[in-house]
């Protein structure tokens, strides 16, 4: 048993036999051509472009309908590529001024560009590589005539283990026979990976050379989740991932079925589960899955991806997709919340982090500090409210002080919108982030002034316990199930209760099903997770009374170890749906 | 050229990877609609913007301020759009891949 770890860029365990396929070593036969024959090799040239050209367009169709327009993009640039006048220039003067053959014309050509772009020493270049590779694979294929039938031919399911894989033969890889994939080259922004995670088949990158050792046709797992291709498995481990198989295609299939099923406890509570997205095309994912809305729609892409400040369009068109896909569902939009670890470049001079970034300028004081980028929001988020059910809230509200200025900017934007004439919602609900302890300790004077209360979690664990999770020496210190988190969550919905404000919890808790019991039972009916979490959730709260949850609840907070709470809680969670603990594989 | 046009402008990379694929992509396909000659220069380097390989061998980072030079009967009309792709940073609705 061998086991290689690389990098996992699409999730999923498979097992198979591998089929191996080495580097493609074209054997270029000549170097040089008669002189007599430039004109006949010249055109062979250009028939093999434009065969090229015809395949590249051919896999650009295939992936923009069956995988959507933006992964049909990296075609384009391929096409463009291919047609590309200094290619075709220094090709042809290399054919017709030196009597040198196409295929060495065209590798030295396209070697020549590839190994500039990868001493350029920027790792987003030097994958781009891979893709001038391929352009190089396809012409010679077309010019010597060769193919790799390996993969046209598939009769059985395989597992294919290659150096590399081009976008181009990712692209067309025939799913009902290739169980997953795993090369030796890669990184996470390659092509290969984009598409791998798009045709959804486990797939693990950048392995590094581990093809030596393998001939084909061993069983091979490919752990898609953990980036870890096994190969010859002891009899034990492949029990072991078969068992597990069995396990989630079973789980699976009734987790399908919760779609249609309300979130509903044994003795008739519905509870509310709403779905986190960042991007507006997760909303399908959260209603294929039955959610109630969008409980947290992040908007920081727009302003980590475009690399400018968004305008208030940009802001307007990605908000009418997500309220518009949404019908009458509610949709809370958040403000920005960038700083601490998310800074855009377009902000990188402005926003000097300063040596405490997650105690310094982020989020909602971002915002204040920079009101004319912060209305520009508004407005859109104001203006698209007229299209749905919108609400808005603000992240990382510390101060009563902070929440009363945003509302009062809004309020500005609004008259504004007023004055122009624009159509908006004046009854959109305004709510806060509770992320902050001194948030918590003021929860009722808060209440009185917020619409609703959101409690993000992973700030609330990271302030209130003064640890970063992402520092491996403090880690530990980072626990949902700590106590004094439970308290606090205790302490807002009490306030939220007494002024009759609604609460919903976010973040990474409201996603893990062990800690649904006690937050139903301490009281909250609503929860945001992420999309894929939603099924569990639902089978958590349909199998559970509010009367067992309020017992759950207070037992779990008569502990006083986090680590007593947590595997109290998953001992009851293993209680009520055993699948979903060995699923989790603890 | 007789009686054409010839414009120069300087423009900044503003996506966070430089001038990669995606905005390369936007770049050539938007060239390619003038007739006019563009060019974009950077560090000594000149890359015709017809050519793909021409820019991203141009390796131009985020931050970097380029010379646009257009000549040709579209001069004008050549340099407003491909100011226009500068300036919108190269955004595509939603989020792109490369």
């Amino acid at each position: 048993m061998k086991v290689h770890t690389g990098i996992a860029v699409s999730p999923g365990v498979v097992t198979g036999p591998a089929l191996v396929l080495g580097s493609e070593n074209f054997r270029i036969p000549r170097k040089f051509v008669t002189r007599d024959a430039v004109d006949a090799e010249l055109q062979r040239f250009h028939a093999a472009r434009d065969a090229v050209c015809h395949d590249i367009k051919g896999n650009e169709q295939l992936v923009s309908s069956q995988l959507g327009a933006q992964y049909g993009a990296i075609f384009t640039a391929h096409l463009q590529m291919a047609q590309d006048p200094r290619l075709i220039r220094e090709v042809e003067s290399l054919i017709r001024d030196q009597s040198r053959s196409p295929e060495f014309a065209v590798s030295r050509v396209l070697r020549g560009y590839a190994e500039q772009l990868q001493k350029m020493g920027d790792r987003y270049l030097s994958e781009r590589a891979l893709d001038i590779f391929d352009l190089e694979k396809r012409l010679l294929r077309q010019l010597l005539g060769e193919s790799r039938e390996e993969l046209k031919n598939l009769t059985e399911p395989v597992i294919i283990l290659a150096s590399d894989l081009t976008p181009g033969e990712t692209s067309t890889l025939n799913t009902k026979f290739v169980l997953g994939f795993a090369t030796e080259v890669g990184g996470h922004t390659s092509h290969t990976a984009i598409l791998a995670g798009a045709l959804e088949i486990p797939a693990i990158v950048g392995l590094g050379r581990f093809l030596a050792g393998v001939s084909g046709g061993e069983t091979v797992i490919l752990d898609g989740d953990h980036g870890q291709v096994i190969i010859d498995p002891s009899d034990e481990r492949l029990r072991q991932v078969e068992a597990s198989q069995v396990r989630s295609r079973r789980v699976g299939e009734r987790l399908g079925r919760m779609v249609e099923l309300p979130a509903e406890t044994l003795d008739g509570q519905r509870v509310t589960i709403f779905g986190n997205i960042e991007f507006p095309e997760e909303v399908r994912q959260c209603i294929k899955r039955g959610a109630d809305g969008i409980g947290l729609y992040r908007t920081e892409f727009l302003f980590l991806s475009g690399n400018r400040e968004p305008s208030e369009s940009d802001h307007f068109e990605a908000y009418c997709r997500v309220v518009e896909a949404c019908g009458d569902l509610p949709v809370v939009i958040r403000t920005l919340d960038i700083g601490a670890d998310k800074v855009p470049q377009l902000m990188a001079e402005e926003l000097s982090v300063g040596p405490n970034p997650m105690l310094g300028l982020r989020s909602i004081r971002l915002s204040l500090m920079n009101t004319q980028m912060f209305k520009r929001q508004l407005r859109a988020i104001l203006r698209a409210s007229v299209h749905g059910h919108v609400k808005v809230m603000f992240p990382l509200v510390s101060t009563l002080l902070e929440f009363r200025q945003a509302k009062m900017i809004l309020m500005d934007v609004m008259e504004d919108l007023e004055d122009e004439g624009i159509p908006f919602r004046r009854n959109l609900q305004v709510g806060m982030m509770v992320e902050v302890p001194s948030a918590v300790i003021l929860a009722e004077e808060f209440a009185r002034e917020v619409d609703f209360f959101s409690i993000g979690t992973n700030d609330l664990i990271q302030y209130t316990l003064a640890c970063d999770r992402s520092n491996p020496t403090v880690a530990n210190l980072y626990r949902s199930g700590d106590p004094s988190i439970l308290r606090l969550i205790q302490m807002v919905l009490r306030a939220a209760e007494k002024y009759g404000k609604p609460v919903t919890v976010c973040g990474q808790m409201s996603s893990d099903p062990r800690f649904i019991p006690l937050l139903l039972g301490m009281g909250l009916r609503s929860l945001s997770a992420t999309p894929q979490a939603i099924p569990r959730l639902k089978e958590v709260v349909r199998n559970l009374s509010i009367s067992e949850a309020v017992r759950i609840s207070q037992h779990a907070c008569s502990l006083d170890l986090a680590r007593d709470v947590e595997h109290y809680l998953m001992g009851e969670l293993s209680r009520l749906c055993p699948d979903l603990v060995d699923e989790a594989g603890t | 050229m007789e009686g054409a046009d010839v414009i120069q402008r300087q423009l900044r990379v503003m996506p966070e990877h430089g001038l990669h694929l995606s905005p390369i992509s936007q770049l050539v396909r938007k060239a390619m609609t003038f007739t006019s000659s563009v060019s974009l220069s950077f560090d000594g380097r000149r890359a015709d913007v017809k050519s793909a390989f021409d820019l991203m061998l141009l390796a131009a980072p985020c931050g970097a301020i380029l010379t646009l030079e257009c000549s040709g009967p579209d001069a004008i009309a050549a340099a407003d759009a491909i100011g226009e792709l500068f300036e919108a940073g190269f955004a595509i609705p939603g989020h792109s891949v490369g």
